[in-house]
């Protein structure tokens, strides 16, 4: 059936029902105000039921893709994506290890942008030689034993730590696969699972499958953009700085990393921006200081609640951070 | 630039925020004062919907449910959007087609069941990953060097 070519009267038309859209907001849908505009567009003949019908298409794609995930859907996407990266590196089966890395991981997410997460924040290290650190979308960070082993205090693991964090955080992960598929994805996930046939999860789960291994091939090949990588930065160190951590362990630890002029780098050296420009970003943008007591996340421990009165002094708590860094140290 | 984007997502968790909002996580505390370490008064549960008062550096000033009482919870623990499946059906008063469909009834498990099938990715691990869980109370005392959490 011969259809009528797109004018360029129906492009103007349609950013005139993006303005409209923008000026009715407050009331009106992008889909309601595109569903108006279309049935007065019809009615005066600008546009026929054809494309008409394309426009509320492209309207509710809009709004699909404008919506996003929700944490749930986060979390099953972060899910896979860790198994598949659990698929090319072997876990490192220490639950002292993992239980000390959560502990700690665990605490600084209290500190982060975004505390509560679908599932909360999970932590395993890596039986791997490669510097490298994986954040996936949902909340589950993967540190290989190689990184772990360029860390020289609990200060510096908590940056390692708040950087991954950070990325989960600030939503990096779904922010870096290609529109097109978040829209999709997005798009699929709003299916009634109650109405959904086995050929729509099928055809869904084809889609969910490619979405995991484009984020997977990001985290472990590419990495995560520049920009993303700088923001991280910032948002560990002012993690660790909430958390009665040093701030400058971050700059300490990145001074010491692989820069991408060492040969047959891998891990960091390629899924990381150049440590002088990490340090570069960070003294340009000095730490703000840090609200006192704690204000954001976590007030002051009353007295009669403190888990321990050792802890009480900062100087010997750092001394008890030093002594069980040394005996976890062992198995880096 | 950088920074901006942090201080701009800062920026929307410290915005005024609506009457009602609807937990997005799994499970969140509802606490005596907006501490993590204050006593807990309430759990409350995927898709609740709770009164919501104030908001400030990242918690929620709420209405326990159920009750007169008032609390603190994270702030990113609650959406603005409608995700309570006591909802669907309400399209006529505003909620949309996708928020209706967001109550979900098990969809992303249907879709990780069958991913997994497909693909033959292990999950084990990630499984042994989600069984470290540790309390808020636990993980400030630990933070601060607390050698028998």
């Amino acid at each position: 059936m011969k259809r009528k070519i797109l004018s360029p009267a129906f492009f103007s038309l349609l950013a005139m029902g993006i303005i409209v859209f923008a000026s009715l907001s407050s009331c009106l849908t992008l889909s309601e105000s595109m569903d108006m505009l279309a049935s007065q567009a019809v009615s005066q003949g600008l546009l026929d039921r054809y494309q008409a019908v394309m426009l509320k298409t492209a309207a509710k794609a809009a709004v699909e893709a404008s919506r996003g995930l929700t944490p749930e859907e986060e979390y099953y996407v972060g899910r896979a994506v860790a198994a598949n990266i659990l698929s090319n590196y072997p876990p490192y089966n220490r639950p002292e290890l993992n239980a000390y890395i959560n502990k700690i991981g665990q605490g600084l997410a209290l500190y982060s942008f975004r505390p509560a997460i679908f599932m909360g924040y999970h932590f395993m290290v890596l039986d791997s030689e490669e510097i490298n650190a994986f954040a996936s979308p949902g909340g589950h960070i993967l540190v290989t034993r190689g990184l772990l082993r360029k860390v020289q205090s609990e200060d510096e693991l908590a940056a390692v730590l708040a950087h991954e964090i950070a990325h989960v955080a600030l939503k990096h992960g779904l922010a870096s696969v290609q529109g097109a598929r978040v829209t999709q994805i997005a798009a699929e996930f709003a299916i009634d699972a109650g109405k959904a046939t086995g050929g729509e999860i099928a055809a869904f789960t084809s889609s969910f499958g490619d979405s995991i291994s484009e984020l997977a091939k990001i985290l472990i090949l590419s990495g995560y953009s520049q920009t993303y990588e700088f923001q991280a930065d910032l948002e560990a160190r002012r993690i660790i700085a909430a958390a009665g951590y040093d701030p400058n362990a971050l700059a300490c630890l990145i001074s010491r990393l692989p820069s991408h002029d060492d040969k047959g780098g891998s891990g960091f050296a390629v899924t990381h921006p150049d440590p002088a420009s990490r340090l570069d970003a960070l003294d340009k943008q000095p730490l703000e200081p840090i609200k006192e007591p704690a204000a954001r996340k976590v007030w002051p421990i009353p007295r009669q609640e403190k888990p321990n009165e050792r802890a009480a002094d900062p100087v010997l708590a750092s001394f008890i951070r030093a002594d069980r860094f040394a005996a976890i140290k062992v198995y880096f | 630039m950088i920074g901006a984007g942090i201080s701009s997502l800062q920026a929307q968790a410290s915005a005024k925020t609506p009457g009602t909002m609807t937990v997005q996580v799994a499970k969140s505390q509802i606490r005596d004062a907006p501490s993590v370490i204050a006593p807990v008064l309430a759990l409350v549960e995927y898709r609740t919907r709770v009164i919501v008062y104030e908001s400030k550096d990242g918690w929620a000033k709420v209405q326990v449910p159920g009750s007169t009482r008032l609390g603190y919870m994270f702030l990113s623990a609650l959406t603005e959007k409608n995700i309570s499946a006591s909802d669907a059906g309400k399209a006529a008063s505003g909620v949309s087609t996708t928020e209706i469909a967001l109550a979900g009834k098990g969809f992303s498990d249907a879709v990780e069941q069958s991913y997994r099938k497909a693909s033959h990715v292990d999950y084990s691990w990630v499984d042994v990953m989600e069984h470290y869980e540790y309390s808020p109370e636990t993980l400030v005392g630990f933070l601060s060097g607390d050698m028998q959490q």
